[in-house]
């Protein structure tokens, strides 16, 4: 099953190795992440972003600060019946990371991941090409 | 799907990519892509540090494409090389997405990433853990459609990687290569193409994988004579050309637009009868067919997936299309192949590939369209003619079928190549000589009237 992370940007965006990506990117799993941007500043829009993993042991990602693990229930699992100790933790990650989300107010884990996303700036509506100079 | 972008890799070794049409390094970028030794495929240079990106001048009709090539990890010390392919390229800037495979010294010895670069800012989309053997090519595409971009691998229809959203670059710029931090020859990137086939889409990673395989990639499979996989949304496309590359007859797959796919399997040779897809032209298949010798024991190698190319104008054109370079071509290839002679009602394809050492290097010649590229074995053969005229094929000057132009080419062949319109005999004895014969004077009036003739031998 995949599961979810919030997990730090971290590089300087050289080409060189300096790659702006999640802190997963530190261990060989497969994950995979949108990275907001910000065009005018030309830079991530957010210093974290929400990461999938799909494949590799994620034990190594305990103790690592820089990344949080989300619940790892499905996506329409009632708030209600998340793992309380689960709950908790991303409360703390949120709060951590001033990503202002009700999570109380959200009827699923879905749509506490949804909002999240919508925090980060996912999915915002695609520049026209007229707007990007290539 | 058009593909609308191929480059087998070819060129002088070690000149640099950007010498060749229709290569363009990114600018600002000092890494270099040679031509590896081999002349066959492109390598990076020994600089280090340092990313090679090049952008083919082909520019896609939609922002929406795939773009592929073959990767080859020539060993094991190619620790932080980066090797793989580019997508909305910019031509001013370095732009672009890319997906390579980023090698490492510890295991699993590399990752598979989804980039994106934006004005020389690097950010990864998506990585998941790879390891590679080395010697093994591997076919990495990236399709981008909408935001969403991912990464393939060896035609599978699954992305390995996302589709994740990349959004920011959306402009469809061009294809092309990378290579990063490679030191040496020991990464070598080959045959890239470029098409325009259905990308998966799908927003913040939803699956949204679906009719992924292109024309061109299904021609390659079975040009190849390599099994092709079967890909969703197109499997009863992929399925006919499998089986094709293999030799069978072809079962035309109704609604197939991409007759070019069925020319190619038969410039394989191995086709006999062959069912033609409704409504695509058969004749250009059939002279594909001629070409090759109807042999069904000619194996179709690499290279041969350039007729693809060719035939497919062909298959829409007239019935009078033929491959290029060959003077009507097509027709006179069709009853020969199926008469099976020697040099037969001959077609001119057939003396041509007794010359040449495998059909798929004709094939190559053929798709390449070009007159002045030769099958391998024929270094300087720019015509059928030239070919006859190097001695590799013996044909009786007797045996020019009617309306086969070439013929009468072995004729001047012999005239060009021997001058032997007149030669004295060997040996001495033979001297020429000219008589001249003089008439006799008249008398004057002192002395006698010379005798009547003098003869003098010259």
């Amino acid at each position: 099953m995949k599961t979810l992370f919030i997990a730090t940007i971290i590089g300087d965006g050289t080409d060189s190795g300096g790659d702006f990506r999640p802190a997963t990117s530190d261990y060989p799993v497969g994950a995979a992440g949108e990275i907001p941007w910000d065009d005018a500043a030309n830079r991530p829009l957010n210093t974290w972003t929400v990461v999938e993993v799909s494949t590799g042991d994620t034990a190594a990602f305990a103790g690592d600060a820089r990344i949080d693990a989300l619940p790892a229930c499905a996506l329409e699992t009632p708030v209600a019946q998340i793992d309380p100790a689960q709950l908790a933790g991303m409360r703390a990650a949120l709060t951590r990371r001033g990503i202002g989300v009700a999570v109380d107010s959200e009827p699923t884990f879905g749509s506490i991941v949804a909002a999240i996303k919508r925090r980060a700036g996912e999915g915002r509506v695609t520049p026209t090409k007229t707007q990007l100079t290539l | 799907m058009t593909e609308f972008a191929r480059d087998p890799l070819n060129g002088t070794p070690g000149d640099d990519l950007a010498s060749n049409s229709p290569w363009v390094r990114q600018p600002g970028i000092s890494g270099a892509l040679i031509f590896a030794p081999d002349g066959a495929s492109a390598c990076t240079t020994a600089t280090t540090n340092t990313a090679a990106y090049y952008r083919s001048d082909a520019a896609p009709p939609t922002p929406d494409y795939f773009v592929s090539a073959d990767i080859e990890m020539l060993d094991s010390l190619i620790n932080a090389s980066a090797v793989g392919v580019i997508g909305r390229a910019s031509p001013s800037a370095i732009t672009h997405y890319q997906a390579r495979f980023l090698a490492s010294s510890v295991a699993p010895n590399g990752t598979w990433q989804l980039r994106r670069i934006v004005n020389n800012v690097a950010s990864t989309l998506a990585s998941v853990a790879g390891s590679y053997v080395a010697g093994q090519k591997i076919n990495v595409k990236m399709g981008m459609a909408g935001n969403a971009v991912s990464l393939y691998l060896d035609s599978s229809p699954e992305p390995l990687l996302g589709p994740v959203n990349g959004s920011t670059i959306v402009a469809a710029g061009f294809p092309g290569l990378l290579g990063s931090n490679v030191t040496g020859t020991r990464v070598r990137i080959d045959n890239f193409v470029a098409d325009d086939g259905q990308v998966a889409s799908g927003a913040d990673g939803a699956a949204g994988v679906t009719g992924v395989a292109s024309g061109a990639q299904v021609g390659i499979a079975a040009a190849s004579g390599a099994a092709a996989t079967a890909v969703t949304g197109v499997a009863a496309a992929v399925a006919t050309n499998s089986s094709v590359g293999h030799g069978s007859a072809v079962a035309a797959a109704p609604a197939v637009s991409a007759s070019a796919l069925v020319g190619a399997a038969s410039a394989v040779g191995a086709v006999a009868a062959m069912a033609e897809p409704s409504g695509v032209a058969a004749v250009a298949q059939v002279g594909v067919a001629a070409a090759a010798g109807g042999s069904a024991s000619v194996a179709s190698p690499a290279g041969v997936v350039a007729v693809a190319s060719t035939t497919q104008p062909a298959a829409s054109g007239a019935a009078a299309a033929a491959p290029a370079g060959v003077a009507s071509g097509a027709g006179v290839g069709q009853p020969s192949a199926a008469a099976g002679t020697a040099v037969p009602a001959t077609a001119v394809l057939e003396i041509g590939i007794g010359a040449v050492a495998s059909v798929a290097s004709v094939g190559a010649v053929t798709g390449a369209g070009s007159a002045t590229c030769a099958p391998a074995g024929i270094a300087a053969a720019t015509s059928v003619r030239d070919a006859i005229a190097t001695g590799t094929i013996s044909i009786p000057a007797t045996a020019a079928p009617p309306g086969v132009s070439a013929y009468a080419f072995i004729g001047t062949a012999t005239a060009v190549g021997g001058g032997l319109f007149a030669r004295a005999p060997a040996g001495n004895g033979y001297v020429p000589r000219r008589q001249e014969c003089q008439a006799r004077p008249a008398q004057l009036s002192t002395g006698s009237r010379p005798a009547s003739t003098q003869k003098a031998y010259r």
